[in-house]
């Protein structure tokens, strides 16, 4: 500012000018700044409405969750307890259908025991069952002499020809069951005194009418699907088999003797 | 609907009675057929939709009478279980060679009988 050319008053007016113009430019900023302030409220002001709907929306979407949980918690408690009664159903299907099983193969055994009065039909029947229905292909049927001292081979299916030919009653485990009436069941009964051709023996049973023994079959090695166990239902097919077997012999026998 | 034909071969009236007993509750229309060619005859004339078939039969063994049912055009795609006494690997081996479908091992158990025919049956 050249002072000297415009002189003291010409400066002073123009200090003054100069502090008009920046009092207008902060008066426009602070005008500006009031503006923006008041936008910003209303910014905030709707956000903090939108902030309190979507709280909302929250706590709604909160509300439905904690009832999708119930219910899916419901739903797997129904799943549970359906698959615990499909479970203990399928148990008894299998049960049922075992127990079918079980009546059709005693059912057949009957009928076939008594379905003739042809002596070797018999014989035939007897080893058709324990082939397929008990599971061995190697027995033998023994009949007691007249005397009762010794068991004689009638028939026998996977044996070895002329083993077992003759027993005498008491020798070895198949002798036994023809003297004592017991049964002989591998893993269940004494297997001392047994002789050597007796190694496989799995089962002996007595043939029996009326408490009086008639003669034995003998099962040996089992199918090899069997493991080697008889179950128990194997026993009482076996049991059944050897009383009505003994009943079918017999009145073949007799068929036999009455027939001209 | 229409029951389901099924054909039994076996040379034993006992497993064939017990078969019986045990499909005839699922209702299904049972032949049977006592050895290997009659079985042929049933199978091409009746058209059954399964067989079940005993391996070990006098004259025409099961595998055999596979093998035939599946050289012929009409017979190819009929399911066929073979029933067999003999469940070792290679005797398996053999009923599938033959052409059958599936096996079951003696002593039948009724459950594994129904639940397989039901199955071929079904595909």
């Amino acid at each position: 500012m050249k002072k000297d050319e415009e002189g003291p008053e010409g400066y002073v007016q123009k200090v003054h000018r100069e502090t008009q113009r920046y009092i207008q430019a902060l008066l426009s900023e602070n005008a500006r700044l009031r503006s923006l302030v008041e936008r910003l409220e209303g910014e905030r002001v709707s956000l903090t409405e939108e902030k309190i709907q979507l709280q909302d929306e929250v706590q709604t979407l909160r509300e439905e969750l904690d009832l999708h949980e119930q219910e899916q918690a419901l739903l797997e408690q129904q799943l549970t307890n359906s698959e615990g009664e499909s479970l203990t159903f399928a148990e008894r299907y299998v049960e049922l259908e075992e127990q079918n099983t079980n009546l059709a193969n005693l059912y057949a055994v009957s009928y076939r025991m008594h379905g003739t009065l042809d002596r070797q039909k018999v014989l035939k029947a007897i080893e058709e069952i324990v082939i397929n229905m008990v599971g061995s292909e190697e027995l033998a049927i023994f009949e007691l002499n007249a005397e009762g001292s010794s068991l004689r081979q009638v028939s026998s299916h996977g044996l070895e020809p002329g083993s077992f030919e003759t027993i005498d009653v008491g020798s070895g485990l198949i002798g036994r069951v023809a003297l004592s009436g017991e049964a002989y069941l591998d893993g269940h009964s004494d297997r001392s005194g047994q002789l050597p051709e007796e190694a496989h023996l799995t089962a002996c049973v007595p043939l029996k009418i009326e408490g009086r023994i008639s003669g034995v079959i003998a099962v040996f090695r089992l199918l090899p699907q069997k493991a080697g166990i008889l179950n128990p239902f194997d026993y009482e097919l076996l049991d059944l088999l050897a009383t009505q077997a003994a009943t079918s012999l017999y009145f073949t026998a007799l068929h036999e003797k009455s027939a001209p | 609907m229409e029951r389901k034909k099924i054909l039994l071969v076996d040379d034993s009236d006992t497993v064939l009675m017990m078969e019986k007993m045990v499909l005839k509750a699922s209702h299904y229309d049972l032949l049977v057929a006592k050895e290997g060619q009659e079985a042929m005859d049933m199978a091409l004339s009746e058209l059954p939709d399964l067989i079940l078939l005993d391996v070990v039969m006098p004259i025409m063994d099961g595998f055999e009478v596979c093998r035939k049912l599946r050289a012929q055009e009409t017979t190819r795609s009929i399911p066929i279980i073979m029933v067999t006494t003999r469940g070792e690997d290679r005797h398996i081996a053999c009923a599938f060679e033959a052409g059958c479908n599936d096996y079951i091992t003696k002593p039948i158990s009724g459950l594994e009988l129904v639940s397989k025919v039901s199955d071929h049956l079904s595909r």
